[in-house]
């Protein structure tokens, strides 16, 4: 593999974190557009883990994504009892909060002989951990992959479970859920919770990849793309979301011809999509139609042998 | 068990419960009646903690609940059904009642975690045995927006048996039901849900409130206006005139 395609497959692994914490949000109903932020403090808490205090990469991650969850739960505390459109709005409030503070922190450090650390609009340059270990880009993809591969096992087993359960009754009918003795207001700070460390994981291994973050990298257009990837995906498995990016990166970004009208086609392809399939290509409808046909199927095979 | 104290109930100027007292003892089967619009489904859910009343109290087995939240409420053992019919859509049969019992599974977020069972093992023995009683089981795979109507009302009224609750309130159980399917429900109720459970019924259909109720209270404008026996309570004068427009037969 070259080094384009492994940049590209690198990014649509990167990008699926976000669009896994975004498509989280969305099955327990609520329409954050500040994902983004997440992502954001995930990148520069790992990379001023290694980058400033010279600690493993995986303190790094590990710190980005704690980092990442614990203010996601904060916020959520704060504006979870917001319903709807309110709810939304102060996501998008709080990601351009993170990114206009992060435009003006400004805290380096000395590390042999150079300063190292976030530096306001300039951004946050030499998180150069790869590089000194002289891992290749490929290396790092397989950190990516596998990476991603466990948060993707981790949702999968919590969708067959009661708490999978209870995430989609929040997103169907929240009055149902209360009334069925859930604490409604508790699962959803922990579902903010959770996508702001899937989130987060996935800023660690981006400030990792690029060696460089700035805050504009973090803007709402971020946020937004990974909505649509869950919206477009579908929300009825966690596997939708990679549909939306492979559509978005793996097609759109990639081909040549369609690179000056990326944006045209993907907002396009997205309204297209969601008159014809509001919930997504992959809709609840359409997995339990999958699931059935595969649990017949293999029943079938079961009785032949 | 249940037992409402000066219950009222203001949405602005409108005063849709007027000091209500009202008590519902272990093993009861009452009935509550009323025109559209006198308050019945809005006692329901002040008891089940939609909203708190504006006034008055509401205590469960001794216990004031007055102004808990919903999930405080439906803990302590009080389940209920809806008019409008509420389902998880997109989930099968057995997922919904399945997704029933997660607010009363022990051990926390922990106990959350375990795995849909399959067929026939744990807790899922004990949902498909509802799912028998109300008649679902044939649709245990199906998803519940492409239930039927009395279907539909079945599998609500499984839900609330799965999570043995100690109060069912259900909420018009035949709306919406033809005469035939109106007397399954019936035979349902009086049946399986009634025996050995405590129940409150909000329904219009005399067919079905005279086949399971053992006291009836009618509702006019907020107020209560009778209860007592149901032949007695119905036979009212106040109550024919309040409910059924004075002369005319009921269930019309």
């Amino acid at each position: 593999m070259d080094d384009y395609v492994i940049t590209v497959l690198s990014n649509i692994g990167m990008i699926s974190f976000i669009g896994l914490s975004a498509y989280l949000l969305l099955v327990t109903g609520e329409i954050s557009f500040g994902q983004q932020a997440y992502f954001g403090l995930g990148a520069y808490a790992a990379g001023a883990v290694t980058a400033m205090f010279l600690l493993p990469i995986w303190v790094g991650i590990l710190v980005g994504a704690c980092v990442a969850g614990g203010i996601a739960m904060v916020v959520g505390a704060l504006t979870l009892r917001l319903s709807g459109l309110y709810f939304s709005i102060s996501t998008l409030a709080f990601a351009e909060m993170v990114r206009l503070i992060l435009l003006i922190v400004h805290v380096q450090v000395e590390v042999e002989g150079e300063m190292v650390g976030p530096a306001g609009a300039e951004g946050f340059h030499g998180i150069r951990w790869m590089f000194e270990r002289d891992l290749s880009l490929a290396h790092f993809m397989l950190l990516i992959y596998g990476l991603l591969a466990l948060v993707l096992i981790v949702l999968l087993l919590v969708e067959r479970s009661r708490l999978g359960s209870v995430f989609r009754m929040l997103g169907s009918d929240d009055l149902l859920a209360e009334m069925q003795g859930l604490d409604t207001v508790r699962y959803r700070i922990l579902a903010a919770g959770v996508a702001g460390v899937i989130s987060g994981i996935g800023g660690a291994l981006y400030a990792h990849f690029t060696t460089y973050v700035e805050p504009q990298f973090f803007n709402v257009m971020l946020g937004v793309h990974a909505l649509a990837y869950g919206l477009i995906g579908g929300l009825g498995t966690a596997f939708g979301p990679f549909i939306g990016v492979a559509i978005d990166i793996g097609f759109l970004e990639s081909v040549r011809f369609i690179q000056g009208y990326r944006m045209i086609v993907f907002g396009g392809l997205a309204a297209v999509l969601l008159i014809f399939m509001p919930r997504g290509i992959l809709d609840e409808e359409r997995v339990h139609r999958l699931k059935t046909l595969f649990r017949r199927r293999n029943h079938a095979g079961a009785q032949r042998r | 068990m249940l037992a409402l104290s000066g219950v009222e109930k203001r949405f602005g100027a409108l005063a849709a419960l007027d000091g209500i007292d009202l008590a519902v003892e272990i093993g009861d089967v009452l009935g509550i009646v009323g025109p559209n619009g006198s308050g019945k489904t809005t006692l329901l859910n002040i008891v089940t903690g939609v909203y708190p009343p504006t006034a008055g109290r509401v205590a469960f087995q001794d216990t004031d609940i007055t102004g808990w939240a919903g999930h405080r409420i439906a803990r302590l053992g009080i389940a209920r059904t809806f008019q409008n019919i509420r389902l998880f859509p997109t989930m099968t049969v057995f997922d919904n009642v399945w997704a029933a019992q997660h607010g009363r599974v022990s051990g926390g977020l922990f106990g959350l975690l375990r795995s849909r069972p399959a067929a026939g093992c744990g807790d899922a023995r004990r949902v498909d045995e509802v799912l028998e009683q109300v008649g679902l089981l044939g649709d245990r795979e199906v998803l519940a927006k492409h239930l039927p109507l009395p279907a539909r009302r079945r599998l609500e009224i499984a839900r609330t048996l799965a999570v043995d609750a100690r109060l069912l309130l259900l909420d018009e159980p035949a709306g919406g039901m033809t005469p035939a399917e109106t007397a399954d429900m019936a035979r349902l109720i009086h049946e399986v849900v009634a025996p050995g459970r405590t129940c409150v019924v909000i329904e219009h259909k005399m067919a079905l409130i005279a086949g399971v109720c053992s006291r009836l209270c009618v509702l006019d404008f907020g107020r209560k206006i009778a209860e007592g026996p149901p032949d007695r309570v119905l036979a009212d004068p106040r109550v024919r005139q309040a409910y059924l427009g004075g002369e005319g037969e009921p269930d019309a």
